[in-house]
Formats: C-alpha cells, structure tokens, sequence
C-alpha cells in the first residue's frame, strides 16, 4: 500500500515506463521537431512572401563602378543586333496566332507532335536589345496564374522560370538586381549583359567572382541541359526523381540576342506524357542551342503568348511567382533603379 | 534536474530521427536545400548543444 501511495506522488517522468511507451514518446517527439522545422524552412519563409512581397534587392549589379555598356542604354537597340537579326524584325509590330514581330522583337512559336505521347512548344526569339528579355515576379500577389503575371508585366511571351520565391536561399539576380547571394548546390545559368549566357555547376563558380562580371540575371533551378562544348548530357547535378518523364521548361541559348523558350507538356496520356531529362538535353542540342537550363517544370510548365496560354499546364497549371518575359517595356532608368534601391 | 534528465536523452533521439527524415527527403530532393537552408543550420547546432547537455548530464551522474 505504502509502495502505491509513493509511486503515486512520482511525478510521470520518474516513473518507470514500458519501452513501447518511450518509443512512442519518442516518435512524437521527433514528429514534433520536424513539423517545428518544416515551419520554419518552408511556412515562414512563404507567410513572409505573402505580407511583404519580394525583399527589396541588396543592390543593383551594373550602378556604382560601371562602365559604359556596350548596348545603348536609352533603351534603343544594340546596333549590332539588330543587323545581324534583321531578317527577323519588321519596321512595324505585326502578331499573328503563332509569331510576333517589331523593330526590336521577332518570335515564331512553333507546337511539335512527335506521335510518341509527346508534345512540346519552341518559341524562336530574336530580340535587338538585352532589356527585351526580362525576368519578372508576380506583381499583386506573391504568386498568380501565368497569364496574370504575364499580363501585369507587359509580356508579349512569357514561360514560367524558377520558381525562385520556393527557396529562401540562392544565388539571384533579376534584371541586374541582385537578391540573393548564398551558393547553393544547384546549377545557375547566368545571363550577361552582352547577350552571352553561361552554365555553371556548383563548383565551377564563385559568387563574388561572378558579381564583378556583372550578370543581368541568374536562375537556380536546374540542372544545366548542355555541356561547356553544346553537347547533350547524361548525368545531371539533380535528384532521381526529377530525371523522369514530367512536364517541363527550359531556356536555350543559340548566339546573344536570339534564345529559345521550349514548354515540354506531360502527365496526360494520349496527348503528352513528358520528357525526361536525358532527352530534354537532347532536345536542346537538336534545336542547335549551345547552352540550355532546365526551369521549374510540372504544373509550373507554362507559356503565355499574347496573354493566352500556348500550352496544356499538367493539372490545370498552378500558380507562379516569377516568369521569363520578352517585352516592349524597357526597365527603369539606371538613375531610377539606384534610387529605388536606395 | 529529473525532468531534465528525463527529457534531454528523449529529445536528442527525436533530433536524431528528425534528421534521418531530413537525409531522406534531402537525398529524394536536394534542390529544396533541406541539409543546407539556415532552418537545417540552426536545427543542427541546437541538436549539437542538446547533445552536450545530454552527456554533460551523464558525467555529472557518474561522478557522483
């Protein structure tokens, strides 16, 4: 009876316990600390988003110590551009269903069937200045459908691009704003002021080596598609499960200045069930490009022409924070942009 | 110090565990930085500390 009462006064944790109870404990405990964690790593970072928007960036790339560009600056084309593309622009703007041209743009989208449950979009394009080719985020909200984004942005073609507000870290610069200055194991693929865009593994770069080249934009999706020499890949810095057959987008490079956008649809049988990652490098080397970078993929895949939707988005398509824009509308002035960052 | 000693070895485990279940999901997807991210960082060094603390408790116990 006396032992009763004392074992009674014990708080629990004196107790003595069955060992199935301490393993039970145990896991709950450890269920516990991964959801504290996964709120951390992936809730808060998302809430934040959603109050404030896109951070502000730290600082514009090309301002303090920048020499003159080779480009004009006052948002008239690179002379040399547009010569060596001027077959491809028109005097006038002139849209079609499929194609798209002006004094400083041209883009031809072209739909492939390859009969083999395989569908895809290349969109061809020309532009006379780097400023036509922007990166842009999702204006009202911290993401929205592809067509919103492209819409708000004053995109004549728009493809989803890395989903960057997905990860809290990374090595980002969009439109010569730089926001982000972790490097990561992921590829990037940087986009120079000079039209030359470059792929880089996570050991094949440094950032602060890359920030005195002055980028004008960085993606860090992944994986880079091509090797340094234009040749399809086999091996991919990515996870297995990324390597199958999916929906997905890339970005091609050819020469600075022309570039290609190419939307691969999936996960519907009988119209396109995806490619997966070896032929999607494949894919890029046929269509000539020298560099290539795969971009978010899934229901992410989307590209909007003429504020229209060119693809079938797996599931309906989902909502995106940022896409590849090619557009009319010139970025700020340089004297603005600084300002603004201030 | 019963509580304590109760509970810390309890909560080391559960950082053991939550960390195998990082590894994998780090392993299925390494893009989502989950070994990498300042969440995993900080989860760590607090894993290391509880650790300490655990045998910190255990020498105390046995020199007593």
């Amino acid at each position: 009876m006396q032992n009763t009462d004392s074992e009674k006064k014990q708080p629990w944790y004196e107790k003595k316990r069955p060992w199935w109870q301490l393993v039970i404990l145990d896991i709950v405990l450890a269920a516990l600390v991964v959801g504290i964690f996964a709120f951390f790593h992936l809730l808060l970072p998302k809430l934040k988003l959603i109050k404030n928007g896109m951070p502000d960036p730290i600082y514009e790339v090309n301002v303090a110590e920048t020499p003159t560009p080779e480009y004009d600056t006052e948002g008239e084309s690179d002379p040399e551009w547009r010569e060596k593309f001027a077959e491809f622009f028109t005097p006038e703007t002139v849209i079609t269903e499929n194609s798209y041209s002006s004094p400083d743009i041209s883009i031809q989208i072209t739909k492939h069937d390859t009969g083999e449950d395989l569908t895809y979009f290349v969109a061809d394009i020309h532009v006379a200045d780097i400023e036509n080719f922007q990166t842009c985020f999702a204006l009202e909200h911290s993401s929205d459908s592809p067509e919103n984004v492209a819409e708000e942005n004053g995109a004549i073609l728009a493809m989803n691009g890395d989903y960057c507000t997905n990860q809290s870290e990374g090595f980002l610069v969009r439109n010569g704003l730089l926001y982000m200055t972790e490097q990561t194991k992921s590829d990037i693929c940087v986009l120079y002021y000079d039209g030359v865009v470059e792929t880089y593994g996570p050991s094949e770069y440094k950032v602060s080596d890359l920030m005195e080249k002055e980028p004008y934009q960085v993606w860090k999706f992944g994986p880079e598609l091509l090797d340094k020499n234009g040749n399809p890949k086999t091996e991919f810095n990515t996870s297995d499960a990324i390597m199958h057959r999916h929906p997905r987008s890339g970005f091609g490079y050819y020469e600075p200045g022309h570039y290609c956008f190419v939307v691969v649809d999936g996960r519907q049988p009988g119209y396109s069930n995806g490619i997966n990652m070896e032929n999607f490098s494949k894919l890029f080397a046929d269509l000539g490009c020298v560099r290539a970078f795969n971009m978010d993929g899934g229901a992410s895949s989307s590209m909007v022409f003429d504020n229209k939707t060119v693809n079938s988005p797996s599931g309906g398509g989902r909502y995106i924070s940022d896409m590849l824009i090619i557009t009319e509308k010139k970025l700020p002035e340089t004297q603005e942009t600084q300002e603004a960052v201030k | 110090m019963k509580f304590l000693k109760f509970i810390l070895p309890h909560l080391a485990i559960a950082m053991l565990l939550g960390l195998v279940v990082l590894m994998i999901l780090d392993g299925r997807n390494p893009l989502m930085n989950f070994l990498t991210g300042s969440a995993a960082k900080t989860y760590m060094l607090i894993m290391c500390v509880l650790c300490i603390g655990v045998i910190a408790v255990n020498i105390r116990e046995k020199n007593k």
